[in-house]
C-alpha cells in the first residue's frame, strides 16, 4: 500500500476520517479491491480492544463484507479469594474472565468449522500453536541479542518489522520462520563480529507503541540512539502460547494477555521490567494522530515510567506522513540522547 | 580561547561570542530570520566579530543550534536547544531546577539536576497556541507593538477567557470578543493567560524552584506573571532571555574544544 494509492481519501469519504488511526487504510483497500484478495469472512474482536479497528469493522460489515464478532472484555486483577490464572508476559486475570475468552474462542472455532467445512481438531490447533511458539521463540532470541549487543545489531526498522511477522506471519508462517532463522544467523554473525548499526556508547532507547510512517524509525539511530526495547502494543504476541494446558484455554490466556485489553498500568509495569531488563536508558512514547489507544496511554505510561525509574521521556506524533514533521522529531531524538549521554556524565 | 554560539530561532538568530577561559561574553547579536539562513548567521557573527575587535580566524569553535542549526554551514557541530538553553540557564542561575522557554514557534520546559543536567523535557511544537506566534497575531490584530503588551495587561481590570484550543481559532474568539466590548487590554490579558495555561498543562506537577524564563516571549512584559500565576511558583526571567541559548551554544562549543 502507497500513501499514493489515495485509500486515506477513500476511508474518509466513508465517514472513518483523520479522527480514527490510519489503520483506517484497510477499509480504502477494501472498496479498491486492488491490494488483497477480498476475504470472505472477517473475525473481528469488539470489547477491550482496538476501537478503531472495530469501527472500521462495523462499517465494512455494512458494507456487505461478513464480519464474526467476538467479545474481549478488558482484563481486571483477580478480586481477594477471586480463582486467579497467570497469563502469558505476567499478568493475572480472574478464572471467570478465562472461561468467558475461552467460550468466545469456541465460537470462532465453530464459526470457522462451519466456514471451512471441516472440523479443526485440537490436534491442528496444538500443531498451530507449536509453529507459533517456534516463531515467537526465535524472535524473543533476536530481540534479546539485539538489545543486549554491544553494538545493535539490526536497526530500529528492521526489528519493527521483525516484530511485526509475530502478528500475522504475513499469512506463511513456514516461509515466516525461514525468514527469521535467517534474520537470526545474521543477528548472530554480526555479534560474533563486533559490529553493529550503533556506536558502542548509544544511548539506549526503549520505544513505545507503533508508528504510521515507518521511516521515524530510522531517525533513532541517526540521533545517536539505538533500540533497547520496544512495546509495539502486541506483546502477548512474542510471549510463548501456554503448551501445557488445554489448547482452547491456551488461547483464552493468551488472548487475554493482550496490552489493549488491560490498563496502562499494566502496560507500564511490564515496560518498566523491560526497561530495566535491557538496560534502556529514556523512554520514546510515539503516538499515532487519531488512534485512541496511543492517546490517552501514552501520557499515562509515560509519567509511570518517570515515577518509578526516574529516566526521560519524550513524546513523539507520528503521522502517516512525517515530512513536514520531520525536523521536530528529529531534535526531540536528538535531544533524549544528548540528555542521556550528559547524564551519565560524572 | 574564542568560542561562538550560533541560535538559529524561528523568528531570530541570535550570536554569542565567548572568551572561554573565564566564559565571559565579548559581544552578542541578534538579527531577523530570513531564508539565506546560513547568509544572516554569517553576516551577524561577522557583525559581532567586527564589534568585539575580533578575527574570525582567531575563533576557536562554533556550534550551532535552534531549528535551523543544521543548516549554518560555519558551525563545528550542531547540539539542540534544549541542551544549549540547559547550559546558558545553568551558567546564569546555576540553581536553576526548571526552565520555561518560549520562543516563535513552540515551547520547551526542561528539568535541571544540580550542576546543570538535563532530567527530562517536553516540546510543544505542533500547536502555536502556547507559542510566541499567539502573541505576534494578537498584537497584530489589536495594532499594538509587542513591547506594549505589558502596559495594557497592567490596565486589564477583567481578563477575557480564551477557551480556543488553536490560534486560527482563537483569532476568530477574539474578534468575537471585541464585538461583545470586550477591552483590548482585557483580551491581550486573557492570551497571556492561555499562553501560561498552556505551558503548566505541559508541565503537569513537574515543576521544582526555582523556575527560569526563557526565550524571546520572556522580553514580553507581563508573561513571567501570567506563567507564575498559572504555575504557582514564582518565574524569575533569565538575563537576556533571548540569548540563552546562543550563550549555551558558546559554553558547549567551549567545552567541545578544550
Amino acid at each position: 500500500m502507497e500513501h499514493r494509492d489515495g485509500l486515506l481519501q477513500m476511508a474518509d469519504a466513508l465517514g472513518i476520517d483523520d479522527s480514527f488511526c490510519p489503520v483506517r487504510a484497510m477499509l480504502g483497500a477494501f472498496v479498491s479491491q486492488s491490494h488483497f484478495p477480498i476475504p470472505e469472512l472477517l473475525i473481528c474482536s469488539v470489547g477491550a480492544t482496538c476501537d478503531d479497528l472495530s469501527a472500521i469493522a462495523q462499517r465494512l460489515e455494512h458494507l456487505g463484507h461478513p464480519v464474526f464478532w467476538w467479545e474481549i472484555p478488558h482484563r481486571r486483577a483477580p478480586d481477594s479469594g477471586e480463582p486467579a490464572v497467570e497469563l502469558p508476559g505476567g499478568y493475572r486475570a480472574p478464572g471467570a474472565q478465562v472461561a468467558f475468552v475461552q467460550g468466545e474462542l469456541g465460537r470462532v472455532r465453530r464459526a470457522l468449522e462451519s466456514f471451512a467445512g471441516r472440523v479443526l481438531t485440537d490436534d491442528a490447533l496444538k500443531a498451530g500453536i507449536r509453529r507459533a511458539n517456534r516463531i515467537r521463540h526465535v524472535l524473543a532470541e533476536i530481540r534479546r541479542k539485539v538489545f543486549t549487543a554491544p553494538s545493535a545489531p539490526l536497526p530500529a526498522l528492521e526489528l519493527l518489522i521483525a516484530e511485526m511477522l509475530a502478528i500475522h506471519f504475513c499469512s506463511d508462517p513456514v516461509e515466516c520462520l525461514a525468514v527469521l532463522e535467517d534474520l537470526q544467523a545474521e543477528v548472530d554473525r554480526r555479534v560474533q563480529a563486533g559490529v553493529g548499526v550503533s556506536e558502542t556508547d548509544a544511548a539506549r532507547l526503549f520505544w513505545l507503541n507503533p508508528v504510521a510512517d515507518l521511516r521515524v524509525m530510522n531517525l533513532l539511530e541517526d540521533a545517536g540512539g539505538r533500540v533497547c526495547g520496544t512495546e509495539f502494543l502486541f506483546s502477548h504476541a512474542l510471549d510463548p502460547i501456554p503448551d501445557s494446558i488445554p489448547c482452547m484455554e491456551a488461547l483464552a490466556r493468551s488472548a487475554l494477555a493482550d496490552p489493549m485489553a488491560g490498563s496502562p498500568a499494566d502496560r507500564a509495569a511490564r515496560v518498566c521490567r523491560d526497561m530495566q531488563a535491557f538496560g534502556a536508558e529514556a523512554l520514546v512514547v510515539s503516538r499515532i494522530p487519531g488512534a485512541s489507544h496511543c492517546a490517552w496511554e501514552g501520557a499515562i505510561i509515560g509519567q509511570m515510567i518517570r515515577q518509578r525509574l526516574g529516566v526521560p521521556v519524550v513524546e513523539v506524533e507520528v503521522p502517516p506522513l512525517t515530512d513536514s514533521i520531520e525536523p521536530s522529531v528529529r531534535t526531540r531524538l536528538e535531544a533524549l540522547v544528548e540528555t542521556v549521554k550528559g547524564g551519565r556524565l560524572p | 580561547m574564542i568560542c561562538v554560539g550560533v541560535d538559529a530561532g524561528s523568528r531570530t538568530i541570535k550570536v554569542v561570542v565567548l572568551e572561554s577561559h573565564g566564559l565571559r561574553v565579548l559581544g552578542s547579536g541578534v538579527a531577523d530570520q530570513g531564508v539565506e539562513q546560513n547568509a544572516i548567521a554569517r553576516r551577524l557573527l561577522q557583525a559581532v566579530l567586527d564589534e568585539c575587535g575580533i578575527l574570525q580566524q582567531d575563533v576557536r569553535a562554533i556550534v550551532a543550534t535552534g531549528y535551523g542549526r543544521k543548516l549554518i554551514t560555519e558551525a563545528d557541530a550542531s547540539i539542540t536547544e534544549i541542551s544549549c538553553q540547559a547550559a546558558g540557564v545553568s551558567h546564569c542561575l546555576p540553581q536553576a531546577r526548571t526552565v520555561i522557554d518560549i520562543g516563535g514557534q513552540d515551547s520547551k520546559l526542561l528539568h535541571l539536576a544540580a550542576g546543570g543536567s538535563i532530567t527530562d523535557f517536553s516540546m510543544n511544537d505542533r500547536c502555536a497556541a502556547g507559542t510566541g506566534r499567539f502573541l505576534e497575531v494578537v498584537a497584530a490584530r489589536m495594532g499594538v507593538r509587542l513591547a506594549g503588551l505589558g502596559d495594557m495587561v497592567s490596565r486589564s481590570s477583567q481578563p477575557a477567557v480564551i477557551s480556543s484550543m488553536c490560534v486560527v481559532f482563537a483569532e476568530s474568539e477574539i474578534i468575537g470578543l471585541l464585538a461583545q466590548g470586550a477591552t483590548p487590554e482585557d483580551i491581550i490579558a486573557g492570551v497571556q493567560a492561555s499562553i501560561a495555561a498552556r505551558v503548566a498543562a505541559m508541565a503537569g506537577r513537574r515543576v521544582a524552584p526555582p523556575v527560569v524564563f526563557t526565550g524571546g516571549v520572556a522580553l514580553v512584559p507581563g508573561m513571567s506573571v501570567a506563567l507564575g500565576t498559572a504555575l504557582g511558583e514564582p518565574v524569575a526571567v533569565a538575563p537576556d532571555p533571548q540569548l540563552t541559548c546562543a550563550l549555551g551554544a558558546a559554553i558547549l562549543a567551549a567545552r567541545k574544544s578544550s
